[in-house]
């Protein structure tokens, strides 16, 4: 059994030559509903894509189950925010759904009846069977998360990575997906989760990472939300932070020195 | 009563048409139709200097020196955008405008106003007289010269459709999902460009530089007003593309007029339609909505 | 080359053909200012090949080559471009870019066929097609250079009357709604002038070509400054001299089409913006990068000497250093001689010592390293053994004022998470 789902150590980002995400370094225990928390602009969207290997990173390194991302990607789901996505974009459910079975080395293969059972029973698990043959862009915001979330149970991983599944979507797709991260949860798997807002669902979450473009605070739900740790997460930018991420962006400084070593 | 010249002229304005038709309902659905309509325009200097090398055009070399400087292309517009920051549109601008005042100048530098490498020709092609140049062998007609170059291109690109037609379909629709699992998207984008740059490159004798975009663009977005499945799609897109052909094609020598504009501006009248329909249907499904409410 | 020059500036007909090229150089690169901010350079593009139908409209009016009625047409018809891109990218799922290639193509296709009944008719002027795809300065008029200027003039006082408006629409289009400004027709005039600009562009550089009049100039003058004034100047100055140069550059071969080298004189340009430009042109980065490197190289030599100063060991050779810290052999002795110069450190015979003054330096970025820890732990809840990493980076950024405010923050602290002594 790994030791930790994801790691990340002295993880920074920058975007436009200023740093996002600034010496990030937390561990993150398997077999748990995780969620990763914090203001527009903390830097959560990004982190998950540094972890993906979406974007380049500044300084340090990632680990999904002890191993380099490479070596695991068919174990790990990731599911990106719904507006990512033209949704008039010709296809069905279905059709987004078996994309989940599509594989880098495999491209060229026809999908074989088993990844076309696996699609439908993802489809099933969240309940849009009745519209499998629906066109993508008919369907409400709910249900187009859903589609998302579909596409990732196809794939069959082992760890989930969502970002933002929550936003926009009605009561009864927010119900759904909750049931299945427990399920999920209950099998076993890991569901890493961004979510913009601490009051709709913290409940379901096992284990809170807090961000603000650096660590917060991180461990079990009820030990980090701290009346503390919330000020420091929500109440705005500490100001010498500020000052020192313009000084970088203005001098074109790098994150890391060359040839520097971090132990 | 078709003869057999409008014959041959037809099979190889329908050969390009569906290749077109093909890469161009990606490029509408990737929305990088502007970089192909750059790539269009980029590829002249690659077809002067292959000319320039080889002397004539029956070789290999117009082929490598459009798939070269179209993936050139591609990566100065990457380069300028993702690394020194310039905004998207002025990326593709520049690239293509001063890969075509080169291709210009070269002409202009070094042909004389040589008749196989006319600037009129490069832009408007002449598809009405390639049925001059038939091959023939052992007193049998073997189609065209032109024909005969299309060929491969045109199954060339429909077996990349074909058989990568996952990779372009999650590609098109979800980049970062795609990248994610893995999938070299950047590679596909490049192959995908080269192919683009072939096609142009191939068709510019016969249809010119500025209307192969049009048969890149219209017939592909008409399909896509009217139809919401990617396959079904590309065949209307093939479908529509050989109406504006044939169509377009009676209708040039009706009003003798060039053949490649014609068949622009009857596909255009097919996309006119288009919307029609589209804003028709869409008024009509507002009030089954509100009925159903 | 001298008489080549000469004849340009005393030619009559050369000298009208320069005046033309400036006067839209310079007028391509104002307007190309706001399409470049509005990021809206590609519909320029479109406009140009929207042009040849108008042209060829106007033509069939007037029944002769008579410039305004083809200037009319050309407005025309590029105004119901400009609305069609628009109309499609609004009311359809194509995107703009899908609208603006279907808008160029078909809109040149039906200005082709046009054209082909035209040259059946009785007018031959139809062989100016080829100057109309590629530009032939050349073939300008005195008459065309009357339109021309006055077209620029109205443009720019256009510009300049409209000038606070025009600038909120490209920095900020939303606020500039909410003040009352009524931003549609505030669009339509820009689109106009384009249109206008393009019309008369086309002369120049023909149809495939006045996208780079509009782009290029103005891409170029962003890297040179942030205020639109100064901008639309270097636009427009950069737009002038290209036209010039291209004309210059044209005669180098008889009947070479003006386009291309006016083009080819704007990529000039471009290049060297892209090198020579300060804070974002290549070498200034470059020297950026270098002077980081530098500092960092030797701030650290000093940090280092300081340390090893703590240890007891005042005079130290290279190999006592390297001992203590690995660097770079290859400039490691460039930067001792730079420090030695500056006064930082005393040299004898290949060892090295810290003067008074590197001390004091030496002091302050290990302050600065020590403090900025402290602030990592306690403001930041970083864990003591993943501090030392970014404070080596950040050390070299801490300015006096900084330091300053982390005294203050901190409480003026003595030792750091390490409990080591902070130096004052």
């Amino acid at each position: 059994m790994e030791k930790n789902s994801i790691e990340v150590h002295n993880l920074s980002v920058a975007y436009n030559r200023i740093p996002v995400l600034w010496d990030i370094d937390f561990e993150l225990p398997m077999g748990q509903i995780i969620g990763i928390v914090g203001p527009n602009g903390s830097g959560k969207s990004t982190l998950l894509k540094a972890i993906m290997g979406l974007v380049p990173l500044s300084s340090g390194f990632s680990k999904l189950f002890d191993k380099n991302l490479d070596l695991v990607r068919d174990r790990v789901a990731y599911v990106p925010q719904r507006e990512s996505v033209d949704w008039n974009f010709p296809a069905t459910v279905e059709d987004v759904v078996r994309m989940g079975r599509y594989k880098p080395g495999k491209l060229f293969n026809r999908l074989s009846s088993i990844d076309k059972q696996l699609a439908s029973e993802a489809i099933d698990k969240v309940k849009l069977t009745p519209y499998k043959d629906r066109q993508i862009s008919q369907l409400s915001g709910g249900q187009q998360q859903r589609v998302f979330l579909a596409r990732a149970l196809a794939q069959g991983a082992d760890m989930y990575v969502m970002d933002e599944p929550f936003v926009g979507v009605d009561v009864a797709t927010e119900k759904t997906i909750l049931e299945l991260l427990i399920s999920m949860k209950n099998e076993g798997k890991t569901v890493v989760i961004v979510h913009h807002d601490l009051q709709t669902v913290s409940d379901s979450f096992d284990y809170l990472v807090l961000l603000n473009t650096r660590l917060i605070a991180h461990g079990p739900t009820k030990d980090i939300l701290t009346e503390e740790n919330l000020q420091a997460t929500y109440g705005g930018q500490l100001n010498l932070l500020s000052k020192m991420q313009n000084i970088i962006k203005d001098k074109d400084f790098p994150m890391r020195e060359k040839g520097f070593e971090d132990k | 009563m078709i003869g057999i010249n409008d014959f041959l002229t037809l099979i190889t304005a329908l050969l390009i048409a569906w290749s077109c038709s093909l890469l161009g309902c990606f490029l509408v659905l990737r929305k990088v139709v502007m970089v192909g309509d750059a790539i269009s325009h980029s590829v002249l200097p690659g077809i002067v200097i292959a000319y320039l090398v080889s002397s004539n055009f029956n070789s290999g070399f117009i082929l490598i020196g459009a798939a070269v400087f179209g993936v050139f292309t591609t990566f100065i517009i990457d380069f300028l955008h993702k690394k020194l920051k310039l905004q998207e549109d002025a990326s593709i601008g520049i690239t293509f405008t001063w890969l075509f005042a080169l291709g210009v100048i070269l002409i202009a530098l070094f042909t004389d106003g040589n008749a196989d490498l006319d600037q009129d020709c490069v832009l408007f092609g002449e598809l009405g007289i390639t049925f001059l140049d038939k091959i023939i062998i052992d007193g049998r007609l073997y189609g065209t010269r032109s024909m005969w170059m299309i060929l491969p291109v045109f199954i060339l690109v429909l077996l990349f459709v074909v058989f990568g037609f996952k990779g372009l379909q999650i590609i098109s629709f979800h980049e970062e999902f795609a990248q994610s699992k893995g999938i070299n998207v950047s590679f596909w984008h490049y192959v995908f460009m080269a192919l683009v740059s072939i096609t142009t490159v191939m068709s510019f004798e016969s249809v010119g530089a500025i209307l192969v975009v049009g048969l890149l663009v219209i017939p592909p977005a008409t399909a896509y007003l009217l139809n919401d499945k990617l396959i079904p799609m590309l065949w209307i897109s093939c479908l529509f593309s050989s109406i504006a052909c044939v169509t377009g094609y009676y209708a040039s020598i009706y009003f003798d007029v060039s053949v490649s504009s014609m068949i622009i501006v009857v596909a255009g009248c097919f996309f006119l339609l288009a919307i029609l329909y589209s804003k028709l249907s869409r008024k009509k499904m507002e009030i089954i909505d509100e009925k159903a409410f | 080359m001298m008489e080549v020059l000469t004849y340009f500036f005393t030619d009559p007909i050369a000298q009208k053909v320069i005046l033309g090229v400036a006067v839209i150089g310079g007028i391509s690169g104002v307007v190309g200012t706001f399409s470049f901010l509005r990021k809206k350079t590609l519909i320029a593009d479109a406009i140009s090949h929207s042009v040849l139908p108008g042209v060829c409209i106007g033509f069939m009016f007037a029944g002769t080559k008579d410039p305004l009625s083809l200037m009319i047409g050309a407005l025309v018809i590029g105004w119901f471009s400009v609305w069609s891109i628009d109309y499609i990218s609004r009311a359809t799922k194509l995107s703009e870019d899908t609208a603006i290639a279907l808008v160029s193509t078909l809109f040149f296709a039906k200005g082709s066929v046009l054209l082909s009944i035209i040259s059946k008719s009785q007018n031959a002027e139809q062989s100016g097609l080829k100057n109309f795809l590629f530009g032939k300065a050349a073939t300008m008029t005195s008459v065309d250079i009357q339109v021309f200027i006055i077209a620029s003039l109205v443009i720019l006082s256009l510009v300049i009357l409209f000038f606070k408006p025009f600038q909120l629409l490209c920095f900020n289009s939303e606020f500039a709604k909410t003040i009352g400004i009524k931003t549609k027709r505030i669009e339509f005039l820009l689109s106009s002038l384009t249109v206008l600009t393009v019309a008369i562009g086309i002369q120049a550089v023909g149809v495939v070509l006045m996208s780079a009049l509009l782009i290029a100039p103005a891409a170029s003058a962003r890297y040179w400054t942030n205020k639109l004034p100064l901008m639309l100047v270097i636009a427009a100055i950069f737009g002038i001299i290209s036209g010039i140069l291209g004309v210059v550059f044209s005669t180098v071969k008889d009947n070479m089409p003006t386009g291309p080298w006016i083009v080819f004189s704007l990529f000039l340009f471009t290049l060297i913006t892209l090198i020579f430009a300060p804070q974002k042109g290549w070498l200034s980065i470059r020297k950026r990068t270098k002077t980081n490197s530098r500092k960092i190289g030797e701030e650290n030599i000093l940090k280092t000497m300081y340390q090893l100063k703590e240890q007891g060991l005042e005079i130290v050779s290279f190999r006592d250093f390297l001992e203590k810290r690995a660097m770079d052999t290859s400039i490691l002795y460039l930067f001792f001689k730079k420090l030695v110069k500056s006064g930082f450190l005393i040299e004898n015979e290949n060892h090295f010592s810290l003067t008074k003054i590197g001390e004091t330096e030496a002091a302050r970025i290990i302050r600065s390293h020590r403090l900025w820890e402290l602030y990592l732990t306690k403001r930041m809840n970083f864990k003591d053994d993943h501090i030392h990493g970014t404070a080596e980076t950040i050390e070299h950024l801490i300015t006096p004022e900084i330091e300053k405010e982390l005294l203050k923050e901190l409480d003026f602290p003595t030792s750091d998470p390490h409990n080591k002594d902070i130096p004052y």
